[in-house]
């Protein structure tokens, strides 16, 4: 992973912190300096183990979905279920 | 109660204030003047909020700003009588490993102004070294208690994650954040930790199993002890002073019956790297609440508060911000994030493994006993220093920093005992059958 400073302003501008073009150039250089190291992460044999989730030693207990009213028929009848999940308007622009 | 808790009864509060006042060199944030005693004195790390202190985070961001409840340290430490004597100075929001990124000074080493305190919790044992007070608390997110412990060569714990709530207690990384306990004295880190200890229904990862004590470690026959030192950690380079004080600490135990052995986890190279991805992105998400708006100084004719308020950190906690959101991002998140989270698994098993057959884990803290402050104390090479405390913090496991050559010794060395988590009492039982100075 390379992150050139086009992407450190980007990246910035949407956490909101203001850089200019000195401090973009010396955050760059720090950031760099650490990502590249997190390549030799690619190389470790992770086979068979799933992503650490908690930190303690605490079960979550869920109950069962028993609400009957939710049926295929009824979502079916909704004019913004498509099958798999709602659709609702776009709300953010493309970039 | 310890006889060092009882230590400045002897003076007034006015006494005790000045002398924090004359002698605190940048390791107290703000001063409680309200005091009403000089028993169970205790100054707190400048993270936990109060109602009566400012908490600042050693953050611009979070100047003069006043908490509207206790944190659950804070509550604790009320409820069992403690005098809060005043905040203690750190990295700001807990990043770094110097207490150099802070704007309310640098802090420097007991032993030598031209070195390093350490950090993140550098106030507090700049404090307690210097026996301003007998005991301070501190937050460990990856060393960030003990490493300064070792460099001013007192005791700094860091509890099973989970066992201290960390409700009030201002976030980093909410899966590797720790409360700690640093003191010149063992005695001392057990009362307080003990007080510190209790349930906490605040704090989703606010967790006791059924009859935890640490004074369970009064029980133990340390001869039934095996104690492992990992092979990745006995290859990485110390200085003459470390390796010397570290070997000699490995007789010490073998004197006391004890079997030692090497083991191999071959996740321990791997240490920083996931420090830094799992870490920087979960501060890139817990720190997103500071905007302006809810916590710090409010300025209402601002109309953009959240860009304002971000404006106001420091240089070290932009560029994890940066790194964090990078590894957090869409293209990233699956690549780097969430093979770290398997290699923390991994970890995870191989130590669950080796706890089965062994008791403890000693290690050094850290390769060198002081830091230079013209070093570049936030480089990569500095950060590896870190790899011999992290690993506790990414698989929850307690451990402490004990000073091999004796509180209050120039050129300390400090030395790690970890056991599995929730065997606290284990690296008590051990902390105390070494103890150098009674």
């Amino acid at each position: 992973m390379n992150i050139y400073q086009d992407k450190v302003r980007k990246i910035a501008s949407n956490i909101q912190i203001n850089l200019d073009d000195e401090q973009v150039e010396v955050v760059c250089a720090k950031v760099n300096d650490l990502v590249d190291k997190l390549e030799v992460l690619l190389s470790v044999d992770t086979e068979g183990y799933e992503p650490y989730i908690t930190s303690t030693n605490q079960v979550n207990v869920f109950a069962p979905d028993e609400d009957e009213k939710i049926t295929p028929e009824f979502l079916n009848n909704l004019n913004n279920f498509n099958g798999e999940y709602f659709t609702i308007e776009q709300v953010m622009e493309d970039d | 109660m310890t006889k060092n808790l009882q230590y400045f009864q002897d003076k007034t509060t006015q006494e005790v204030l000045s002398q924090i006042k004359a002698e605190n060199n940048n390791s107290f944030i703000t001063v409680n003047e309200e005091i009403t005693s000089t028993d169970k004195l205790i100054a707190i790390k400048d993270i936990h909020v109060s109602t009566n202190l400012p908490t600042t985070v050693a953050s611009e961001v979070l100047r003069g700003f006043v908490a509207g409840y206790d944190s659950h340290v804070v509550s604790a430490l009320k409820k069992n009588g403690y005098q809060i004597v005043g905040t203690t100075n750190m990295d700001e929001f807990a990043m770094g490993g110097s207490n150099l990124n802070t704007p309310f000074g640098e802090v420097s080493n007991v032993f030598n102004e031209d070195n390093i305190a350490g950090g993140s919790s550098g106030g507090s044992a700049y404090a307690v070294a210097k026996g301003l007070v007998p005991v301070a608390t501190g937050t460990d997110t990856g060393g960030s208690v003990r490493q300064p412990a070792a460099l001013n060569g007192i005791y700094g714990y860091k509890p099973s994650y989970g066992l201290i709530s960390r409700y009030g207690t201002v976030a980093f990384a909410s899966s590797f954040d720790t409360v700690g306990v640093l003191a010149n004295d063992l005695d001392d880190v057990i009362a307080v930790s003990s007080d510190l200890i209790t349930p906490d229904h605040h704090d989703t990862t606010s967790f006791i199993p059924e009859g935890f004590t640490l004074e369970k470690f009064k029980d133990e026959d340390l001869s039934k002890y095996k104690v492992a030192i990992i092979s990745e950690f006995e290859e990485i380079e110390c200085d003459q002073e470390t390796t010397a004080k570290y070997e000699a600490a490995k007789q010490q135990i073998r004197d006391l019956g004890i079997e030692i052995n090497e083991v191999s986890i071959d996740t321990i190279p791997y240490t920083l790297e996931l420090y830094v991805s799992l870490a920087y992105g979960e501060s890139s998400s817990n720190l997103s609440r500071f905007d302006g708006i809810r916590f710090g100084q409010v300025d209402p004719e601002n109309n953009t508060p959240f860009e304002n308020a971000r404006n106001l950190f420091g240089v070290e906690v932009e560029k994890r911000l940066v790194i964090g959101t990078a590894i957090l991002s869409s293209e990233n998140a699956n690549k780097y994030f969430k093979q770290a989270q398997k290699i923390r698994t991994k970890m995870n098993e191989q130590f669950k493994k080796l706890f089965a057959e062994y008791d403890l884990v000693i290690s050094p803290i850290t390769p060198s006993t002081q830091y230079p402050k013209d070093l570049d104390v936030n480089s990569y090479a500095f950060y590896k220093g870190d790899v011999f405390t992290i690993p506790a913090n990414l698989i929850g496991a307690p451990s402490i920093s004990i000073p091999l050559k004796g509180v209050g010794k120039e050129n300390p060395v400090g030395m790690q005992i970890m056991a599995e988590k929730y065997n606290d009492h284990k690296v008590f039982a051990l902390a105390n059958a070494l103890k150098v100075r009674d």
